[in-house]
């Protein structure tokens, strides 16, 4: 979102690092910080934690664009507006993209995420909504569909006997894929594998692909994105 | 199954091996069949799933002739749970599936529709004419088939 200098674009921009500065090499602007988080849950084999307080800060700055484009709209020529209105239709994919790949992971791996604490913590609340929802109506078709015609012991949708032992039909996301990686700031030796054999040394903005488990800390600790 | 297993578990051959071996390639066989028509519902489902997504929230006639009574219900119930997530969070989340590179877009008409209203003026849109018009409305007509984008 850099624009020309002009008092009308910067009132138009309504600016969202502190009181006016134009410091984007500083602090990172919303902007990059969807994208970021988005390329990482696109990576990601597994759902991340849902970015509630960034989510809320999109929405209150598209609603500003918009009215803030509604308001401007007869004193800018017709090339300076569409380029605006570019830009929220830019930041609103951006948020859509997230929140889409958010629910084809929840679809895929609903029933995972429902037994698992860690990663149901992981939803906002109209997600975990909607996955409640999502078990169920897939259920019921299974259930209507094949279950349903099959002897109590094998009508388990999550067990493929009643014998088995434990729920063995729970599609669970594969953690040992490779991810490529960008390390930010320098971790030193990082072990790869329990038994101390492979050491990785991170230095800043080198790019790695590793596989997915060993990195998984140090993604919430934001020393790594992936790509 | 795990009775039979238990009588033998000292490994001597008697009798009840000869139905132990018969049972368990039942049971192994009627196990490979559940997972087979689970998978092929799932597959199916995961198909209507994705047209739920390009086409929007009513499926065309010709799809829904194939459709077993219980992937109706499914689509039905999916379509809801899906819209009362967008309306909770007010985005339609349909839209928009590759980056948008131009706020208008150029569209063709595929059937006559007559008077629509497209941003503030209505046009009327005839077969085979070609329109400016913002993405966002061309958007909803494109999945329901009535314009196409023209591309060169």
């Amino acid at each position: 979102m850099d624009s020309a200098n002009g008092s009308e674009e910067d009132a138009l921009w309504g600016n969202d690092d502190d009181g006016g500065q134009w410091s984007h090499q500083d602090l990172p602007n919303d902007v990059e910080v969807l994208k970021r988080i988005w390329r990482n849950e696109k990576s990601a084999p597994e759902i991340l934690g849902y970015e509630t307080l960034l989510v809320e800060r999109v929405r209150e700055q598209i609603a500003l664009m918009e009215e803030n484009l509604a308001a401007y709209a007869e004193s800018l020529d017709d090339v300076m507006l569409s380029l605006f209105e570019m830009d929220v239709n830019r930041l609103m994919f951006l948020l859509r993209a997230y929140l889409r790949v958010r629910l084809s992971k929840i679809e895929k791996f609903a029933l995972h995420i429902m037994r698992t604490a860690e990663l149901w913590d992981r939803l906002s609340a109209q997600e975990q909504e909607y996955a409640q929802k999502f078990v169920d109506v897939l259920s019921k078709h299974m259930h209507d569909s094949v279950l349903g015609k099959l002897e109590k012991a094998y009508d388990s949708m999550v067990k493929q006997a009643a014998s088995s032992e434990e729920n063995d039909m729970i599609v669970e996301p594969q953690l040992d894929t490779y991810v490529f990686c960008r390390s930010k700031t320098a971790v030193g030796s990082f072990q790869l594998d329990d038994k101390g054999d492979e050491t990785v040394d991170l230095m800043p903005n080198d790019l790695y692909i590793l596989r997915y488990r060993p990195v998984r800390g140090l993604l919430g600790t934001d020393s790594i994105e992936l790509v | 199954m795990e009775k039979m297993q238990g009588e033998n578990e000292d490994g001597q051959i008697s009798s009840a091996d000869e139905n132990y071996n018969g049972a368990l390639i039942h049971h192994q066989s009627i196990l490979r069949n559940k997972r087979c028509l689970l998978a092929y519902m799932y597959h199916r489902a995961n198909r209507l799933q994705r047209l739920r997504w390009q086409l929007g929230a009513v499926l065309p006639e010709d799809v829904k002739e194939l459709l077993h009574p219980s992937e109706k219900e499914f689509v039905k119930s999916y379509s809801e749970a899906l819209s009362s997530y967008m309306t909770k969070l007010d985005i339609d989340l349909a839209v928009d599936i590759t980056p948008p590179k131009d706020p208008y877009i150029q569209v063709r008409v595929l059937n006559n529709i007559g008077e629509v209203l497209l941003g503030d003026q209505s046009t009327s849109l005839v077969r085979n004419s070609i329109h400016f018009v913002k993405r966002s409305e061309a958007e909803t007509l494109i999945s329901q088939g009535l314009l196409e984008e023209f591309t060169g």
